[in-house]
């Protein structure tokens, strides 16, 4: 499936999403009766374009055509809190692509921040089974914000969904990547520097370094 | 918890602004801590820091540990806080301070002197006596160690208590305290730094406005201190002065004589930073403030004669500091005052000369003629003087524009 026939669900070309307004023109193109038509015609072209956007070269123009209905998708999420099944569908193709692609480019890198501030918006409105979108949102955030690039947003929004930390299984093999992450934080300038960075630490001291040692994540930091 | 304190450690040995960094750690783990979420693994990782600042061999690694430390007791301390500090610093802190190394002792000492007063808040009120009284004993100790750098530490530690906690401390422990720092350690001949720390932490107390009464008798106990082989010292002493000067209570002139500062500002007058402070103390003295609102009068020019006649090297030293403290208009104008005068003098000494010389020739020397060339002879040596001075006020005014030093 094309990028045409996406956007033709909604009446539009890709030549009407040119330009900064370009989201919100889209947006009030969507109705609920083309709306749900969208999403799934959108899971299904995200999962097509997956295999090009999650290869080693990375294909800058696949990512592009992506960047454009996650921007459709993520205006929809800020603008709308009560989403049909079909959103919550593809939230999981959303995940799936965020966790795959590992391309540096300027397009890939946008992709992944837009695809992450999709879950991030629902789970900050507690959507249908939120927490399970946490694992994705931290990790990717963890890492942008570790790079030598990051900047204080990135912080920001790590900070605002620090509460996922809370529901992740700490006893699981799978989070060791993510607290040597956090333990990297530790000695990261951009955490240290910043009022979101120092809560972000304090959080994490008080809830897994401390208390009881008991707490299951004590046992990997300690 | 290790890990993150692993992190820590070396992040503030590898870290050259370790003392910053230290600050950043120290208020996150201040802020994970707190009476309703306890953790006693961060309460054991801050006891082992406390630990190693007090061991640490490198003094980097120290100054960033102890000001990881302060941000526990620089902040307002609940109830809560005091017991845990007591509880993280009580096995070490006493124990290291009665520690064989030197370097221990000294550092063990810093920490204990930031921390003071440990309290326990939830013990009995004998308890707690107890603990403060311990405290003072520790501190009338450190000022007695053998090592001169623990004893500059715990003078400098004690002074900046004494003006922190003045009135919650009894006043029998403020003056035995007091006693020792200025008859014994101002005049500790076996260290510069100790006598130093002694004086500047008797200048920082003076900024308690209740210790002054106290201080009024302490302070004539320091006065030899103006004749200190370390110009630090002199400098620092010569501080407080200037810091009395300007205190309702006690006067300058009751620690130290004008005529003793007249004759160390002769002395020091190569030292351009003693004098500066010196000229400062005695300014007002010379160059009262008028009242009419006029910057310059008559009365400065019969100061400036009265110096001339008390110590002539001390007035070309002090009126050679006059462009650092007047205007150079109101300078002028004190020179052209200077002038008249001269010219008045000669007048009369012409004057006086043409009267005295017939006589002179005629006869045997008059009883009034005998005065008349007394006077004539302190004129003639006073006026002598006052060009003096108003050449050094000139070559001063010259030297102001390029900051150089007046060779006399």
């Amino acid at each position: 499936m094309g990028i045409d026939a996406v956007l033709s669900t909604l009446h539009i070309s890709i030549a009407d999403l040119e330009g900064d307004g370009a989201p919100n023109l889209a947006f009030k193109a969507m109705n609920p009766t083309n709306v749900t038509k969208f999403f799934n015609s959108a899971a299904e072209f995200l999962t097509e374009l997956s295999p090009s956007l999650t290869s080693e070269e990375g294909d800058e123009e696949s990512a592009s055509k992506a960047l454009i209905i996650s921007r459709l998708i993520l205006k929809y999420s800020t603008e709308i809190s009560s989403r049909p099944m079909e959103f919550i569908r593809l939230l999981t193709s959303i995940g799936t692509l965020l966790s795959a692609i590992d391309v540096e480019a300027t397009n890939s890198t946008q992709l992944k921040s837009t695809l992450c501030q999709i879950l991030e918006q629902v789970v900050a409105d507690k959507d249908n089974n939120f927490s399970e979108y946490y694992p994705d949102i931290l990790r990717y955030l963890l890492l942008e914000s570790l790079k030598p690039t990051a900047k204080d947003s990135v912080i920001k929004r790590l900070n605002n969904s620090r509460l996922g930390f809370l529901a992740l299984d700490m006893h699981h093999t799978e989070s060791n990547g993510v607290r040597n992450l956090l333990l990297r934080a530790f000695a990261n300038p951009l955490f240290l520097k910043t009022s979101e960075g120092n809560n972000f630490l304090v959080f994490i001291l008080q809830n897994f370094a401390g208390k009881s040692t008991n707490t299951p994540m004590f046992r990997y930091l300690s | 918890m290790e890990p993150v304190a692993a992190i820590i450690r070396n992040n503030l040995i590898a870290v050259s602004s370790a003392k910053e960094l230290a600050k950043v750690y120290g208020h996150l783990l201040q802020k994970s801590v707190s009476a309703d979420s306890h953790s006693p693994d961060i309460e054991e990782t801050i006891q082992n820091f406390l630990h190693d600042a007090v061991y640490a061999a490198d003094a980097k690694y120290f100054a960033g540990l102890r000001a990881l430390i302060k941000s526990f007791h620089d902040v307002n301390r609940s109830s809560w806080l005091e017991d845990f500090l007591v509880r993280i610093f009580d096995p070490i802190i006493w124990r290291s301070m009665k520690c064989a190394n030197a370097t221990v002792r000294s550092q063990a000492s810093q920490l204990f002197l930031d921390v003071f007063p440990l309290q326990k808040q939830s013990s009995k009120p004998e308890e707690c006596d107890a603990i403060i009284q311990k405290q003072f004993d520790q501190l009338a100790q450190l000022l007695k160690d053998a090592d001169h750098k623990v004893r500059a530490i715990a003078t400098r530690g004690v002074c900046t208590i004494l003006r922190e906690y003045w009135d919650a401390l009894p006043i029998s422990t403020i003056q035995t305290l007091l006693k020792y720092i200025c008859d014994t350690l101002a005049v500790d001949t076996s260290s510069v730094v100790v006598r130093l720390a002694a004086i500047s932490g008797i200048h920082d107390i003076l900024s308690q406005p209740l210790s002054h009464s106290m201080m009024k008798n302490l302070l004539p106990l320091l006065s030899q201190s103006i004749y200190d082989k370390s110009d630090r010292v002199r400098l620092e002493f010569i501080k407080i002065l200037v810091t009395v000067k300007g205190l309702r209570e006690i006067h300058f002139y009751d620690i130290v004589s004008v005529d003793t500062l007249f004759m160390r500002l002769v002395h020091e007058r190569h030292s351009a930073e003693i004098v500066g402070e010196l000229t400062s103390l005695l300014f007002n003295s010379f160059f009262p403030p008028s009242e009419q609102g006029s910057t310059i009068n008559k009365e400065h020019v019969k100061r400036c004669l009265n110096m001339i006649d008390q110590n002539l090297s001390a007035a070309e030293v002090f009126y050679s500091q006059l462009h650092l403290h007047l205007p150079t208009g109101a300078i002028a104008k004190f020179v052209a005052m200077l002038s008249n005068v001269l010219d008045t003098t000669a007048e009369a000494l012409q004057a006086s000369a043409g009267q005295l010389g017939p006589q002179s020739e005629a006869g045997p020397v008059s009883k009034h003629s005998k005065r008349s060339r007394t006077g004539k002879a302190i004129k003639e040596v006073r006026s002598s003087s006052m060009v003096d001075v108003a050449l050094y006020i000139f070559s001063s005014l010259i030297c102001a524009d390029q900051r150089k030093p007046l060779s006399i």
